[in-house]
């Protein structure tokens, strides 16, 4: 636990200056005429003054050695799922919501949740077509139109 | 209006149907999430966030709060079957109820813990009636340095009762309200820490922030462990307890409702803390302390009504003055915000429907969750047979659709995935999601009221120390700051739900 909170504690403290610094870029003024910076100047130092307690609270703690993953952790999903989501990100707008709503859920389902391929594409097509006449017909939220979309 | 007026009132709200029906998927969802293990009603709500905005305000709180109290109800079946509490309150139950559940004594056990909830609730709900509208009209005296003395306090408690450190849990809340300053301040319209993209000129969105921590990180944090259990008793007979299960139960069930109603009211009095202190009451009261442990029907009558009674309780410092007591109410707080209602003392005078309304769909969704949870008990046992690796991707693609349907933005999504990343190395650091969350959603009520209360006094600090009330509530707030530093702060009081 010491060395993480030794990592979190710097890194806090970190984004605390960087956090000063932004809002004394701003006009920060006085507390008798407080500008737009006052209030995130006084939430950086504060986040300073706790990050600087949490390093010293760490001094006190025990060195002992607790791995960042549990043991037999399943690393390439987590890291999957955040990449899998990045992709969703990214050709949403491209794609149109079928395409890559029935992408996402493909790779998810076979390469983190393990399925077969006939699973997970079966597991992609009824999800997509689902949530699409949820939100398109009962919701009638905008969905982004992309190739699929097209065909139907 | 008196008090048969405005009960008046709120019944004929709920029993407009549409009401009914979202009280009724309210209890319905809050059931089935509270008996799946790995999504809890944080999550849950966060994804329904988005839906809400498409609902009226009445109608969605009265479905949020309906997951809420529903989830603690599904959270004891799994506890007194699986041993696996589907809530972090519902850990107590485990002790006493899965032994019942050993002893054939199943029924019973869900019986007094339907019931039990069910008593406790019709309490809250009374004492919801009575304490919130006088509380509402002392708070509309308050002013800025109170408004702000109050947050702080609120802020303070919320650290204090969880689990983890509270000086972490006091460095995420003020890195919430920074996050929370981020996009065009409220008084000058100066755009802050926006680097030149539009989309952060709003603000970092509510929605997206929430999902990112709460929903991908709990995702992502059960994709590390996966739990399994085992059904101990597949077929629940004899749910109705028998008359001296009554006898044994009445006492417990009154007293956990007394001290879940009290500990509701306190910032970060999460359900966990009032679950532990009836367990422990009702041990040290009992004649034979021996039998807790190993089946005794008083340590899943008290908890449980603990644990209802604690989860109405926790609605009256949110609809009177505007303060969150957890995570899970900080977000039904941003449900109110998305539908353009400020939660604060104003919030009964002028929305009386919604008050009313809310208070008795409570009363109603008590009544549907006794309905629901003991003829169809068999049916939400089945549900805990649904695989992870199905539910895991679909609440990672409802967290996707929740922050992009909110604006139709694709920012908001590299928004929750950043989120996402931070807030499953918080787990992993140990810091805690939900004072971030609450810091994150009162900013702007903080810093408006820090800034008036300058504007106030020229400057001078000393007015929140010279106002009675907010000088009252400064050096509550100092005492709960200062506390940890000598001497350790009782374990037992640790809430982990609000790690949720």
């Amino acid at each position: 636990m010491k060395k993480f909170d030794n990592l979190s504690g710097l890194f806090l403290l970190i984004l605390s200056i960087a956090i000063c610094i932004g809002s004394v870029r701003l006009h920060v003024g006085t507390f008798r005429a407080p500008g737009a910076g006052l209030f995130p100047l006084v939430t950086g130092v504060v986040l300073g003054i706790f990050s600087i307690l949490i390093l010293l609270e760490a001094r006190k703690k025990a060195e002992e050695a607790i791995p960042f993953w549990i043991p037999g952790a399943d690393i390439k999903a987590i890291l999957l799922s955040f990449l899998a989501i990045l992709i969703y990100a990214l050709f949403l707008e491209r794609l149109g919501f079928l395409a890559s709503t029935l992408v996402f859920f493909l790779l998810i389902s076979r390469f983190v949740s393990g399925h077969r391929w006939a699973t997970a594409f079966f597991f992609a097509v009824v999800a997509s077509a689902a949530t699409y006449s949820v939100f398109k017909f009962l919701l009638r939220s905008p969905l982004p139109p992309g190739i699929l979309e097209r065909v139907f | 209006m008196n008090v048969w007026s405005n009960i008046a009132l709120g019944f004929s709200v709920i029993s407009e149907p549409m009401n009914l029906v979202f009280c009724f998927v309210g209890v319905l969802l809050g059931t089935l999430i509270g008996v799946l293990p790995g999504l809890g009603p944080g999550a849950t709500i966060s994804l329904l966030l988005p839906l809400t905005y498409h609902l009226n305000p009445v109608a969605s709180v009265i479905m949020v709060a309906g997951i809420y109290y529903g989830a603690k109800y599904g959270g004891s079946t799994t506890s007194i079957l699986l041993n696996i509490p589907g809530e972090a309150d519902s850990v107590v139950t485990c002790l006493d109820g899965y032994q019942m559940a050993r002893q054939g004594r199943a029924g019973p056990a869900l019986g007094i813990a339907a019931f039990g909830s069910f008593i406790a609730g019709t309490f809250a709900t009374l004492g919801l009636m009575l304490i919130a509208p006088a509380l509402a009209k002392f708070a509309l005296r308050f002013g800025p340095p109170e408004i702000f003395a109050l947050m702080v306090l609120a802020m303070t408690l919320i650290t204090f009762m969880s689990s983890g450190s509270q000086i972490k849990g006091l460095a995420m809340a003020t890195l919430g309200l920074f996050l929370g300053s981020i996009g065009l301040d409220i008084f000058e319209n100066v755009d802050r820490f926006v680097f030149g993209y539009n989309f952060l000129l709003e603000g970092l969105g509510i929605v997206p922030v929430i999902m990112g921590i709460f929903g991908v990180g709990e995702v992502l944090a059960n994709l590390e462990m996966q739990s399994k259990g085992e059904v101990f008793e597949k077929r629940v007979s004899n749910l109705l307890p028998s008359l001296k299960d009554w006898k044994d139960s009445f006492w417990p069930i009154m007293r956990g409702t007394f001290i879940g109603f009290f500990i509701g009211l306190i910032p970060g009095g999460g359900g966990m803390a009032s679950t532990f202190t009836s367990y422990s009451v009702e041990k040290r009261l009992s004649r034979h302390p021996e039998k807790f442990g190993r089946g005794a029907i008083e340590g899943v009558a008290g908890p449980e009504a603990a644990n209802n009674a604690c989860s109405g309780a926790n609605f009256i410092p949110l609809l009177t003055l505007g303060v969150p007591t957890n995570g899970i109410m900080a977000i039904i707080f941003a449900s109110l915000l998305i539908n353009g209602l400020q939660p604060g003392p104003l919030l009964i005078k002028n929305n009386p429907a919604l008050f009313w309304g809310v208070i008795a769909s409570m009363y109603v969704g008590n009544v549907m969750l006794v309905i629901l949870n003991l003829p169809l008990i068999g049916i939400w046992v089945r549900f805990l047979t649904i695989p992870y690796s199905v539910l895991s991707p679909l609440i990672l693609f409802f967290c996707l659709l929740g922050s992009y349907t909110m604006k139709n933005a694709v920012p908001d999504l590299v928004v929750m995935l950043v989120f996402g990343i931070l807030g499953f190395l918080m787990r992993k650091f140990r810091y805690e999601g939900a004072p971030l969350i609450m810091g994150f959603i009162i900013s702007e009520m903080v810093e408006g009221s820090f800034i008036r209360s300058l504007l106030m006094s020229n400057g001078d600090f000393s007015i929140f120390f010279t106002r009675p009330i907010s000088c009252v509530l400064m050096v509550i707030a100092l005492a709960f700051f200062i506390l940890p530093f000598f001497g350790k702060k009782p374990k037992s009081l640790g809430s982990k739900d609000n790690e949720k």
